[in-house]
């Protein structure tokens, strides 16, 4: 799963049946490389932590733009989160209170145990 | 599977009912096999009790709901063992196709 920040919602005036009356979510995922230890990310803020691009996923759960979101991907995954009907492989499966990073990701020292 | 570090958590309220009462693990994939989305993190739900700071290893796909004995969770990762040590021959470890992401190795490495 990826955790992303809904940026913004997408409205089709004509769309797949699979999609109709579904939500669809314009989201932007967690850069997780440049936080540092201690980093906190919450609804509307962290916006520098995130990653460039956007991807597109079904919200089954109502998030609101700014707050972040769980994303699942993959089809067994949108059969079990939204239905196997629905045409996409991105599902919400959280809104996220809050994402703590307490570790540093990287920079260990090669070394034996 | 991969290798990651656990770098944090994550705290979700509203959630899908599949998910309730699951440990969600911010983790950090220490090298990937070309996936289709390559993200630079993974949220896993952690079935284990695995701490921040170590390493783990996590299950992608359909293992990922067996590793949670259950496979109607609508999730794609999860964490199936913590790490003690990794062993790989000095050779391996120096070829460009045994490749760890830039400054992420894993903290028990042993090279033979």
């Amino acid at each position: 799963m990826t955790l992303a920040r809904v940026v913004g919602t997408v409205w089709g005036a004509r769309q797949s049946a699979g999609l109709a009356g579904r939500r669809v979510v314009e989201v932007r995922p967690l850069a997780a490389g440049r936080a540092a230890p201690g980093s906190r990310i919450r609804q509307d803020e962290g916006d520098d932590l995130l990653a460039d691009g956007t991807m597109l996923a079904v919200d089954p759960l109502g998030a609101d733009a700014g707050q972040l979101v769980l994303v699942a991907i993959g089809s067994r995954v949108r059969d079990l989160g939204l239905g196997a009907d629905v045409p996409t492989k991105h599902c919400v499966i959280a809104i996220v209170d809050e994402a703590r990073i307490e570790a540093a990701a990287g920079r260990a020292e090669r070394g034996t145990p | 599977m991969i290798l990651g570090r656990v770098i944090g958590q994550v705290w979700a309220t509203k959630r899908n009912p599949r998910l309730s009462g699951q440990k969600l693990l911010l983790v950090r994939p220490l090298a990937w096999h070309r996936p289709d989305h390559e993200t630079d993190h993974l949220v896993a739900v952690d079935p284990v009790g695995a701490e921040v700071g170590q390493d783990v290893v996590v299950c992608l796909g359909l293992p990922a709901r067996w590793a949670l004995g259950d496979t109607r969770h609508p999730v794609e990762a999860s964490i199936a063992a913590i790490v003690d040590a990794v062993e790989v021959s000095a050779d391996a470890a120096r070829s460009p196709r045994f490749a760890f992401r830039e400054g992420l190795v894993p903290s028990r490495l042993r090279e033979t």
